[in-house]
């Protein structure tokens, strides 16, 4: 097998820097799945109350108020019964579970240790995601967008501004660094035919 | 022989300030930089290449692209040895090693030449009449060795492979003068415009002429920001207007370091696709025409004008086009002596006054008769097209082939594009555009340099901007015949060089009823190879349609594939190499198995322990190590994989009910039922647990390569069937870490770990689940087992996965535990006589056949696939059935596969063995196998067949351990 297989399983995980781009593991992100029947049901309503915000639309990610100013919430639009949670700290999953109890039109399914998120910033980044498959992948602010990179299923919506957040299923958090450290190991930002 | 470097200033590829060193055919040759293998070649007056694919005969450089059938070399040495490289394509580097193909010791002394003695003997698909008695696969192997081209590396490719996927609104396909002006109005009109071109400079066939408004499209696609990709060949259009691309970024071709970037896929969705791939010219057909000196007459002047090569000094042209006038000319002004004209058309024209003004010889409707010469040319005889009248002889060293033009339509005709016949110039042109892929220029059929770029340039600001696109004015490309071919004998009359298929064999072909293109395709072979009958499939469709009375148009074309040109494998696996492979899932307690000395295996996609061997103890001796170490205290092992699923709703349990075998909606809460998931055709998918956590909320357990697939049907029967019940599936397997603890001492040793004792098993009975936690971590707890001991499914958080092993672990000594992997877990469940979904099933198995046919039975409500399972072949008896086996001897471990059967081999087989092992429990061996009418065969002798071995076994009860199934309830012996 190749270098990464012999890497230690925790270096597999550690950041990933280059010239102009660097990818690194989020650490204690709080991830939870919304599901939901009906946009107009009391589970969405006390979402909206225990959050303050409505869920986003259709391939929309919104800000939740910030919980520490520094990492606000995001709610990002999976599907049209699905949307997911992503907080730095566990204040609005908590209050989520609180309010969303005696409702039985959704449920709350925490998953902050199946999904990984990746942060991604700097300019050599659409290029990296190019070369790792994903067209489209680069979310403009306010959106959010899934699709395959290193051909495993990601979501993509903006973190902090010029920065990418990448969900991934935790167990294929390392496939993906590892297919990041492939790419770069070869300089995709200097290389002549890099995309514009 | 006299092909060599033009005097300067002609070659305006070329640097000639710097030398560049390669060598061919283990000697040292010398060219500039800009050359490519076959210009340098040429210019060191090597003429011999290669050797032909089936008859040996010598070959030379016949083209200067893509489109080469002959000039086949192949690259590097040692791991980075590429086969069957164009040498018209492969741009010289220092350092460069190349060779010929198919030929034995030399080229020049080839052994496998007396092919060509018995080439009478030798025509199309003589193989398959001659070699069919008494067996085609005694013939084969020698067959095979002698025929092909080049040799591939058996060695590990070192250079790695770099993917691109990208989007644009615009992509233009060749950088000619028609693809310039389609971008430069592209871009010029708003548009997101990508061009790509084959060769390393922009310009096409215009290119190598220093023509000034070229020049001046390539300022302007500069100046507009046009993304412009060089050495980057568009091989094929994919579903959705995806069109994928070769870069080269650096040739095969030298040592250098390790993981090299040499090529590049690019990945292109477009919008609009504009094709301008030009066109090739098409030879003539005439006696002993691959004869090394006889190549198309576009290439002579490219290397002229280009590379400064004189591929020969005294030339004759065959032509079938003004065109070949046209080059007559410009290579007499570069000081070559161009000899006759030999013109296969009846008409006089403007250009034959021309060129006899010049002193050449025309002939008018005349054709080449004879080469004279074998490694090389030294001569034509030329005689009226009619074959009757005077024969003349002409000394010369250079025959050129100006036979006509074939529009390159491979992009438009893989997009679903139609074709049609251009009598006049005798070429397949596109009918119409197809599906979001425009034709301009040459490939268009648009051959008038003024028209080709105005039609180009309205097509791509049409793109751009929603606007009319414009008719293509299709012409200029003057007037050619179809055939070319003359009925003459002596020489053979080659249509497809690369395949050595001839005249004589379309004309075999047709008299034996091949008269499809596609079945002539496949019966001669014309068409195929590297360069997929670039120079060759008009003149076989053509010569096939005379043969058979048909015109051009109603013979057809072979279907245009993908790819446009050879691909290496290294391509298309781009980084999926290695660990990058395909996508494996890491386990969240890997750290915690490799620091145990796990030996590592890939099972479902998921990266897991196969078992824990001590120093020098091999994997299986590990395995039954641990297995009865399970047996005889407890175990651990990593169940992460197990797939998991949430379903929520007020319709989750009614839901379950129609998705598995048993009933889920009798269920209490807390409660667990094994169950089997089928397809509609009643055939078993998969299985697993369902647990009922609350009224509306069900946790399932999946197989471990399961989850997926399971979570997929369950969301398209919702979505597609059952549209109206309210449920939610979410998958969770990355959720929770699964710490399966199993054996007599399984109890204790959670209690001693500080669990709680509502988990005991008198408490917790087997198939049920708890919530609980563990010092404030949650856990969902789950008394099942595939062992077949007392087994806790301790599921918690991924994050804390490994926290809960070494927790464990640090008591572990006190109950004599073992960690397991999933080698001792196929033991035991072997021995328990448990299947596995995909090892002991498979596409045809239904539950009765594995002994859930009471369940069937038992359950009245409708499930997905009940209805299959009545069918009467469902019900046959004869069906293949899970049985146990034991060997006859005792000692024998039965081969997974070895198949069952009364008889010796060829005949039926009653069924083959599914999983087998060496029993911990028992010491001796024990394997699982479907057979015909099997729960009827118990105590029955069957005789197995494996590899030429015959192994007899009895057929017996399962399971081998634990009938009764007392120790999984936590009460069997300690």
């Amino acid at each position: 097998m190749a270098a990464i297989d012999r890497m230690p399983a925790v270096d597999r995980m550690s950041p990933v820097e280059a010239p102009g781009m660097r990818v690194w593991v989020a650490q204690a992100m709080h991830v939870a799945s919304l599901r939901y029947f009906d946009l107009n049901g009391a589970f969405v309503r006390a979402v909206d109350g225990a959050l303050g915000t409505p869920l986003p639309g259709v391939q929309c990610a919104t800000q939740v108020r910030p919980t520490d100013g520094v990492n606000p919430a995001i709610l990002a639009w999976r599907s049209p019964t699905e949307t997911v949670l992503l907080s730095a700290d566990d204040a609005p999953l908590a209050a989520l579970l609180t309010h969303t109890a005696a409702v039985n039109d959704g449920c709350v399914v925490n998953q902050t240790d199946g999904m990984t998120v990746l942060r991604a910033g700097g300019e050599g980044i659409a290029d990296l995601f190019a070369r790792m498959g994903g067209q489209g992948v680069l979310p403009n602010a306010g959106e959010t967008r899934r699709s395959r990179l290193a051909n495993v299923p990601v979501q993509a919506m903006q973190g902090h501004p010029g920065e990418v957040l990448l969900l991934i299923e935790r167990v294929y958090a390392a496939h993906v660094l590892g297919w990041i450290r492939a790419v770069i190991d070869r300089g995709p930002c200097a290389r002549p035919g890099s995309p514009t | 022989m006299t092909a060599g470097r033009l005097a300067l200033p002609v070659g305006t590829r070329l640097d000639r300030s710097r030398s560049i060193h390669f060598t061919f055919n283990a000697r040292q040759y010398s060219g500039f930089a800009g050359d490519t293998l076959a210009s340098a070649l040429l210019a060191n007056n090597v003429r011999l290449i290669g050797r032909s694919f089936k008859l040996h005969r010598p070959r030379g450089m016949y083209s200067c692209g893509i489109e080469e059938p002959c000039g086949i070399v192949d690259l590097g040495v040692g791991a980075r040895r590429t086969p069957n490289a164009r040498a018209s394509v492969v741009e010289l580097q220092e350092g460069l090693i190349a060779r010929s193909v198919n030929c034995w010791p030399s080229a020049q002394w080839d052994l496998g030449a007396i092919t060509s003695w018995f080439g009478a003997a030798l025509p199309a698909g003589f193989y398959y009449k001659t070699f069919k008695w008494p067996n085609w696969h005694w013939f084969e192997p020698a067959i095979r060795r002698m025929a092909g081209l080049g040799t591939g590396s058996l060695e590990r490719d070192p250079d790695t492979y770099d993917e691109v996927a990208v989007n644009t609104e615009v992509l233009v396909v060749g950088a000619g003068i028609a693809g310039l002006g389609a971008a430069v109005a592209a871009a010029e009109a708003g548009a997101q415009t990508l061009l790509l071109t084959s060769s390393p400079v922009l310009g096409g066939a215009l290119g190598w002429r220093s023509d000034q408004e070229v020049e001046a499209l390539i300022a302007q696609c500069q100046t507009l920001g046009i993304k412009i990709l060089t050495r980057t060949t568009a091989f094929g259009i994919y579903d959705h207007n995806l069109v994928c691309a070769r870069q080269m970024l650096n040739e095969p071709t030298r040592v250098d370091e390790e993981g090299r970037l040499s090529e590049c896929l690019w990945k292109i969705r477009a919008r609009a696709i504009i094709a301008a791939t030009g066109a090739f010219e098409r030879p003539l057909v005439f006696p002993d025409n691959d004869r090394p000196g006889v190549m198309l007459a576009q290439a002579a002047e490219k290397y002229a004008l280009a590379y400064g090569v004189a591929c020969g000094r005294r030339v004759v042209i065959a032509a079938n086009s003004d065109h070949g006038y046209a080059i007559g000319l410009t290579l007499r002004r570069l000081g070559m002596e161009v000899v006759a004209i030999v013109d296969r058309r009846p008409d006089s024209l403007v250009q034959a006054d021309q060129a006899g003004r010049s002193g050449i010889v025309v002939r008018n409707n005349a054709a080449i008769a004879a080469v004279r010469g074998r490694r090389a040319v030294r001569g034509v005889s030329i005689a009226p097209a009619t074959g009757i009248g005077q024969i003349e002889h002409f000394d010369c060293d250079l025959i050129l082939s100006a036979g006509g033009f074939a529009p390159a339509v491979h992009l438009h005709s893989q997009a679903g594009g139609k074709l049609r016949w251009l009598a006049e110039a005798a070429m397949f042109v596109p009918d119409g555009v197809a599906p979001d892929v425009y034709s301009v220029g040459a490939c268009a059929g648009v051959f008038a340099r003024g028209e080709a770029l105005q039609h180009a340039m309205d097509v791509g600001a049409a793109l751009a901007r929603p606007g009319v696109l414009p008719p293509a004015p299709v012409g200029g490309a003057g007037h050619a015949l179809a055939n070319t071919h003359i009925s003459r004998k002596g020489g053979k009359q080659f249509i497809d060089l690369q395949n050595d298929v001839t005249a004589d064999d379309v004309c075999l072909a047709a008299r034996e009823n091949y008269r499809s293109v596609e079945h002539l395709k496949r019966y001669t072979t014309t068409g195929m190879g590297t360069d997929q009958g670039k120079t060759s499939n008009v003149n076989a469709l053509v010569l096939m349609g005379d043969e058979t009375g048909r015109a051009p148009p109603a013979v057809g074309t072979t279907k245009f594939r993908p790819p446009f040109a050879p691909i290496t494998m290294g391509l298309f696996a781009g980084r999926r190499v290695d660990a990058l492979y395909r996508p494996l899932k890491r386990l969240p307690a890997e750290g915690w198995h490799e620091a145990r000395g796990a030996v590592f295996e890939e099972y479902g996609g998921w990266w897991r322990p196969a078992a824990y061997p001590l120093a020098g103890e091999s994997v299986e001796a590990a395995a039954l190590r641990e297995a009865i170490g399970v047996r005889a205290g407890a175990g651990i092992f990593d169940g992460t994989p197990l797939g998991k699923l949430e379903v929520f709703g007020p319709d989750a349990a009614a839901f379950l009910d129609l998705m598995y075998v048993g009933s889920v909606s009798t269920l209490g809460v807390g409660q667990a039922r094994y169950g089997l998931l089928l397809n509609e055709h009643g055939v078993l998918v998969d299985d697993g647990i369902v647990a009922r956590l609350e009224e509306c909320r069900f946790w399932i357990n999946t197989t471990s390569g399961g989850a997926e697939r399971t979570a997929a049907a369950f969301e398209e029967w919702l979505q597609c069937e059952y549209i109206g019940m309210r449920v939610l599936i979410t998958p969770v397997t990355s959720q929770w870490a699964n710490v399966t603890v199993a054996g007599p001492s399984a109890w204790e040793w959670l209690k001693a770990a500080g669990f709680d004792s509502a988990l005991a098993p008198s408490r917790l009975k087997h198939m049920s689940i708890a919530n609980s936690n563990l010092e404030g971590m949650p856990l969902r707890v789950l008394r099942a087992s595939f062992s077949g001991e007392l087994g806790y499914e301790l599921n918690v958080p991924a994050n804390q996965g490994r926290a809960v092993f070494d927790r464990l672990w640090t008591l572990g000594g006190r109950f004599n535990s073992v960690a397991y992997g999933i080698e001792a877990l196929q033991i035991m469940r072997i021995e328990k006589g448990y299947i596995h979904i995909g090892t002991d099933t498979d596409g045809t198995t239904l539950p009765a056949d594995i002994g859930f046919g009471r369940a069937i039975e038992r359950k009245i409500a409708n499930f997905v696939g009940r209805r299959s399972l009545f069918r009467p072949a469902a019900r046959d008896p004869a069906r293949l059935q899970l049985v146990a086996l034991v060997p006859a001897d005792g000692r024998t471990l039965l081969p997974v596969g070895a198949q069952i059967a009364r008889a010796d081999p060829p005949c039926r087989t009653e069924g083959h063995v599914t999983s087998s092992a060496m029993s911990a429990a028992l010491g001796r061996p024990i394997s699982l196998a479907m057979l015909a009418r099997g729960s009827a065969r118990r105590g029955e002798r069957v005789r197995l067949h494996h590899l030429g071995h015959v192994i007899d076994a009895e057929v017996v009860t399962a399971p081998f351990v634990d009938p009764e199934g007392i120790r999984l309830l936590g009460s069997g012996p300690r």
